[in-house]
């Protein structure tokens, strides 16, 4: 099962912190947002990408590892993975 | 009536209350305090701040608090200082630094970290905390101490041993993370939306705690006998400081304390770090950079959050961006150290280094009124910098020893050896 936590800046379309989803084989995250977008409607992908690309303000990790650093919304997943969508906010 | 209206986006304009939130819910885009600023100028007055507590509370009226009951541990108001025999050695006509080294926990971080708790406490937060490269971190141990509320502090495991001795002095849950700054902001990003009422100053109470880095430009200019400088240089780390001291000036012309003026702003990050930097140079977006070694430890964030903030206030205001080498950053600690008694770590000599590269490239001109922003103290530092100098040489203690070791020609400095 893929764990998917979402932001609290996500809660108004999500209604919910966190969900999983079982896997039967590898997908993009791409598919991913397609999956969640089929769960809680067009909004989720509104929110989350401008023009086909993942938004500049918001960070996709995998298991701790920002998917810019990999192949972006190309990169694919396990079914054993933990996801983060969060806020990119960071240093002093 | 406050003086706060709203939390803003910078980036789609959504307005929200102004409670803890760090986000727009509608864009992801930072959040900043929206002030009224007809209501400031009616309440505000040079003679207000100048008879106003020598901290950076006598702007209080310039931040986002509502409150009196500061957390104050008498940070800033330091000394608008000329810097002669510095300029001298950059090449400039006129140099002035505010050595914000000598603060309450020795860097800039106190800041933001004065405004966010007393903020967090005014929201009535059960504990604060902060992912931090080490000043940050030390910072918000102190603050806590000080307010008396729980702290949970997020560090790299990699930072100088000088830093994680002073936090955990004071006395926080410190919580060392097998990874770099980013990998510990994520993770703290991720404990703040599990714990809503703990305020971490850099994330979730984010929109108060960058306001704290205006009072920087607040005290040069009225140390300026209330006018601006040409042109200023600051470190980027995320590049929230050097968009809020820009920020800073800008605000106080808008309110009439200082005269209508074009402030150019530059900023400065280690070669091996600079996605801002680099994003200037290149005239490109900004790029995350994944895997980096620097020495400068306190700016080593490779994806900075408000990076694109600062190197919109430097392009807007014609300044440009510097990336000195970590020997370079080294050679600088000591030319500060040298010509002006000021000991900083490499976060102060990267902004020293960046001054000397931008006026050797022409980017600041001779003849303009400049001030550089020395951000941190080198006692922090002390194992990095250490193994530039030379150990001294033990002699008996006699007279005669003493003559010999002194007529002899001395090379005071090792040559630097970077791990």
């Amino acid at each position: 099962m893929v764990r998917i936590r979402f932001s609290q800046a996500l809660n108004r379309t999500t209604k919910e912190r966190e969900t999983t989803i079982k896997l039967t084989n590898e997908i993009t995250v791409r598919e991913l947002i397609n999956k969640l977008t089929e769960k809680y409607g067009k909004e989720l992908e509104r929110r989350l990408l401008e023009e086909g690309e993942l938004k500049r303000f918001i960070n996709i990790y995998i298991d701790g590892e920002d998917i810019r650093y990999n192949n972006k919304l190309e990169t694919t997943l396990k079914d054993t993975d933990e996801i983060s969508i969060l806020p990119a906010i960071s240093g002093g | 009536m406050s003086h706060i209206i709203s939390l803003k986006c910078t980036h789609c304009g959504a307005e929200y209350p102004a409670t803890i939130q760090n986000t727009c819910y509608e864009c992801f885009g930072l959040l900043a305090v929206n002030y009224d600023w007809d209501y400031i100028q009616d309440h505000i007055s040079k003679e207000k701040i100048e008879s106003g507590p020598n901290s950076i509370w006598r702007y209080a009226d310039l931040l986002p608090v509502e409150t009196t009951n500061y957390i104050d541990l008498g940070t800033g108001y330091n000394r608008l200082q000329r810097a002669k025999h510095l300029e001298k050695a950059v090449g400039l006509d006129e140099l002035y630094l505010i050595d914000d080294s000598v603060n309450p926990t020795y860097s800039f971080k106190d800041r933001v970290t004065s405004v966010a708790v007393t903020k967090a406490l005014e929201f009535g937060a059960k504990a604060i905390g902060c992912a931090s490269t080490g000043n940050l971190a030390a910072s918000v141990g102190a603050h806590a101490a000080r307010a008396g509320i729980p702290a949970y502090i997020l560090i790299p495991s990699t930072i100088e041993l000088g830093k994680i001795t002073q936090i955990m002095i004071y006395g926080p849950r410190v919580i060392a993370i097998d990874g770099n700054y980013d990998d510990a902001n994520r993770l703290a990003n991720e404990v703040v939306d599990l714990h809503p009422d703990w305020a971490f100053v850099n994330l979730n109470v984010r929109p108060y705690y960058t306001e704290g880095s205006k009072t920087l430009a607040y005290e040069t200019a009225e140390q300026l006998n209330w006018s601006a400088p040409d042109h200023f240089i600051a470190p980027m780390a995320s590049g929230s400081l050097l968009s809020a001291i820009h920020r800073g000036y800008k605000e106080l012309m808008k309110i009439g304390l200082i005269p209508e003026k074009k402030v150019r702003a530059s900023g400065a990050q280690p070669f091996n770090c600079s996605p801002i930097s680099t994003a200037v140079q290149t005239q490109s977006e900004i790029i995350p950079v994944r895997n980096y070694q620097t020495i400068v430890h306190s700016l080593a964030i490779g994806n900075p959050s408000e990076g694109h903030h600062a190197k919109e206030a430097i392009q807007t205001s014609h300044g440009y961006a510097a990336t000195p080498t970590d020997e370079e950053v080294l050679d600088a600690i000591h030319l500060l150290a040298r010509t002006e008694g000021i000991f900083t770590e490499p976060a102060g000599g990267t902004t020293v280094a960046g001054l000397k590269k931008l006026v050797e490239e022409g980017y600041i001109e001779k003849d303009e009124k400049t001030v550089v922003y020395i951000t941190g103290n080198g006692l922090k530092a002390q194992d990095t910098i250490m193994r530039t100098l030379k150990q001294p040489k033990v002699i008996k203690p006699t007279l005669t020893n003493f003559e010999e070791l002194i007529n002899q020609t001395t090379i005071e400095k090792k040559e630097i050896i970077i791990a």
